[in-house]
């Protein structure tokens, strides 16, 4: 009862946020728009019992992804959408990816009438449940059994950026300080 | 189980008086167990984080602080709400005699030199004042801000753990769920910059956004160094993992564990003061240059909100340092006798040095605030790219370097009711790189720092009226 008001919550905050990211002219309500299908999405992830891809959401999407998006936007010379127009073939393109969108929809749908009965929580296999599937203990064990040449390599270039961005700043300190004088 | 925690299914089986509670029980469980200890408990908490500062404001500045304020006035006007359904005389009439209660007339005056006067009528103005959205602004980004910003300040502390088992939500992914929800202040400061539609605050969410941003990164590598240590991303199982039996419980925390824990620790605090904005790093709310920064528009109610939410944030960096450094909610001596006694009794005495512990940090954050000057912007930015994320990369490298030397781990004792965690268990080799290694990087850094600055820091120097 609560668990389905709650999916309806969550699923409603995730599709109207896509809806409105896509209609709203004000580019900064956009952006605010897309963290709530963000937000939504995440906590899709908590009914399928993946806290840890949840929180991962809302670490790397609204925690990063968006304040880099909403940055971006303040940059515009018209956040608030009133005096461009948007042209013609840009309004094409959004058509076809509308129709696009739409056929996966379809797609999904009758994918899920199809083999819905077996997705029930009832009908789970116990060896794969969603938790032993995507867990924190079922991530690590994957990060570092199967994959762990790319996640060495991953940590390296972001060890490497940290430290290229430490060094970034490192290399302007010499002549601002001589500049103070 | 209703898979909402040990806490709700507990009070849902105990409501319910079955095994298996229907959902009106679960309802009232998360009611009680969720949503009351937030409004009843950090929301009056973190108004008294503003009264400690004040007064110990006071302290340092040789002042006697809010001490004048009557709490008669609020609580008439409290009587006079709850009697509402009765004449006004008789209200009058009963106000008059609980005044003469020996109870109320000893503690009244003791509540008034403490300042909770002046808190209440505090409240009261704020609540009182008009709610001005300025005609410039982008009203629904501007309303919204300040909710948001309470939120991501709250939210936080469902996963912290109180005292045994006392905790809203246990989740696998503790310490990660606090990092990702705290995250939402960002969105919230960058709203209320831009929704105010005013420069000054427009600056001053700018600059809260880099500085939170940036500062996210040494207090996310702190805790990765303890979720290393520990094994373990739940809060309430990196306490347990800090229990040793024996009379000096506190050999087992993670500040004393490693050094580099310790570094980990330091910066954890200094990231920590960075991330609630407080001096000495209030860049975004620099009266002097910003008016009030991101919250200058803001008024009445709404400012209450951004207020509260900074005192909730220093709360939860306590409760956050605690937990991670300092053993949570043990003591630090005996706690295997506290462990022994009865639930109840040592869940009050594990709330009293929960809080012991969290309301020390808050003291040493407002004792830095009335200490030192605030830094410049640039200032902030050099301190944690250059200071603190290099600190934390070493800090964190050694960690895994002494974890590997350790070659492996011991089976750990169980604390209370919670099963035992494997820990670290470090060879003679791990303990000498673990103290071998900080001390040298010690001495290097002090080595560098005397051949730059010639015996002693400039602004040392000239404190002290010079000599070496």
């Amino acid at each position: 009862m609560i668990e389905q008001l709650l999916f309806l919550v969550c699923a409603g905050a995730a599709m109207a946020g896509a809806v409105g990211a896509a209609v709203v002219r004000n580019l900064f309500h956009a952006a605010l728009l897309l963290g709530l299908c963000l937000l939504g999405t995440a906590g899709l992830y908590l009914f399928l019992q993946q806290s840890y891809l949840a929180c991962l959401q809302v670490v790397v999407y609204l925690g990063g992804v968006l304040v880099l998006v909403l940055f971006a936007t303040l940059f515009s010379a018209d956040v608030r959408g009133a005096v461009q127009r948007t042209p013609v073939w840009l309004r094409a393109v959004g058509g076809l990816g509308a129709l696009l969108a739409a056929g996966i929809a379809v797609q999904l749908a009758r994918a899920v009438v199809a083999h819905g009965k077996n997705l029930l929580p009832s009908r789970r296999d116990p060896e794969n449940t969603p938790d032993a599937i995507g867990g924190a203990d079922a991530i690590g064990d994957l990060l570092v059994g199967s994959w762990l040449v790319p996640f060495l390599l991953a940590g390296f270039l972001l060890t490497v950026a940290l430290v290229a961005a430490v060094a970034t700043v490192r290399r302007f300190r010499r002549p601002l300080e001589a500049s103070r004088g | 189980m209703t898979g909402l925690g040990y806490a709700v299914d507990a009070v849902a089986v105990w409501l319910s008086g079955s095994p298996a509670p229907g959902w009106i029980a679960v309802t009232v469980a998360v009611l009680l167990v969720w949503v009351a200890p937030l409004l009843a408990i950090i929301f009056p908490v973190a108004a008294l984080g503003q009264i400690v500062e004040r007064k110990v404001a006071a302290a340092i500045q040789r002042r006697h602080g809010p001490n004048s304020a009557s709490l008669e006035g609020p609580l008439r006007f409290g009587f006079r709400v709850l009697l509402c359904f009765l004449p006004r005389a008789t209200q009058d009439r009963a106000f008059q005699r609980f005044l003469k209660l020996p109870v109320v007339r000893s503690l009244l005056p003791i509540l008034q030199k403490l300042g909770i006067g002046q808190l209440a009528a505090d409240g009261i103005k704020m609540l009182g004042k008009e709610d001005i959205v300025p005609r410039g602004a982008d009203g629904a980004v501007f309303r919204l801000a300040p909710y948001l910003a309470l939120t991501g300040a709250f939210l936080p502390f469902c996963v912290v753990p109180f005292a045994h088992h006392l905790v809203m939500l246990e989740v696998s992914v503790g310490a990660l769920y606090v990092i990702a929800v705290s995250g939402v202040t960002v969105l919230a400061l960058l709203m209320a910059g831009w929704g105010s539609g005013n420069k000054f605050s427009m600056l001053g969410g700018m600059r809260a956004v880099a500085q939170l941003v940036s500062y996210e990164i040494p207090v996310g590598l702190a805790v990765a160094g303890v979720v290393l240590w520990s094994g373990t991303m739940d809060l309430h199982a990196i306490v347990a993992q800090q229990y040793r039996p024996g009379v000096f419980t506190f050999v087992g925390w993670n500040l004393v564990q490693s050094p580099f824990l310790a570094m980990l620790a330091g910066v954890f605090f200094l990231a920590g003061l960075a991330e609630c904005q407080r001096t000495p790093f209030d860049m975004a709310e620099a009266e002097s240059e910003l008016v009030s920064g991101f919250n200058t528009e803001y008024s009445g109610l709404r400012w209450g909100m951004f207020a509260l939410a900074e005192y909730t944030e220093m709360l939860l960096i306590g409760a956050l340092f605690a937990t991670l450094f300092l053993g949570g909610y043990q003591s630090p001596i005996g706690e295997q006798w506290i462990v022994g006694l009865h639930p109840l009794l040592a869940t009050l005495l594990h709330l009293g040095i929960f809080a012991v512990k969290f309301l020390a940090s808050l003291f040493l954050m407002v004792w830095i605030r009335w200490t030192l000057p605030r830094y410049r912007v640039d200032q902030v930015m050099r301190l944690c790219w250059l200071t603190l994320v290099p600190i934390c990369l070493v800090a964190v490298f050694g960690l895994a370097v002494q974890l590997v030397l350790a070659g492996g781990t011991e089976a750990g004792t169980a604390y209370g009711r919670l099963a035992a965690l494997p820990r670290p268990a470090l060879g003679v080799l791990g303990h000498l790189l673990g103290w071998a290694v900080p001390v040298l990087l010690l001495g290097v850094l002090v080595r560098i720092a005397r051949r730059r600055h010639g015996g002693m820091h400039p602004a040392l120097r000239q404190l002290t009226g010079g000599g070496s």
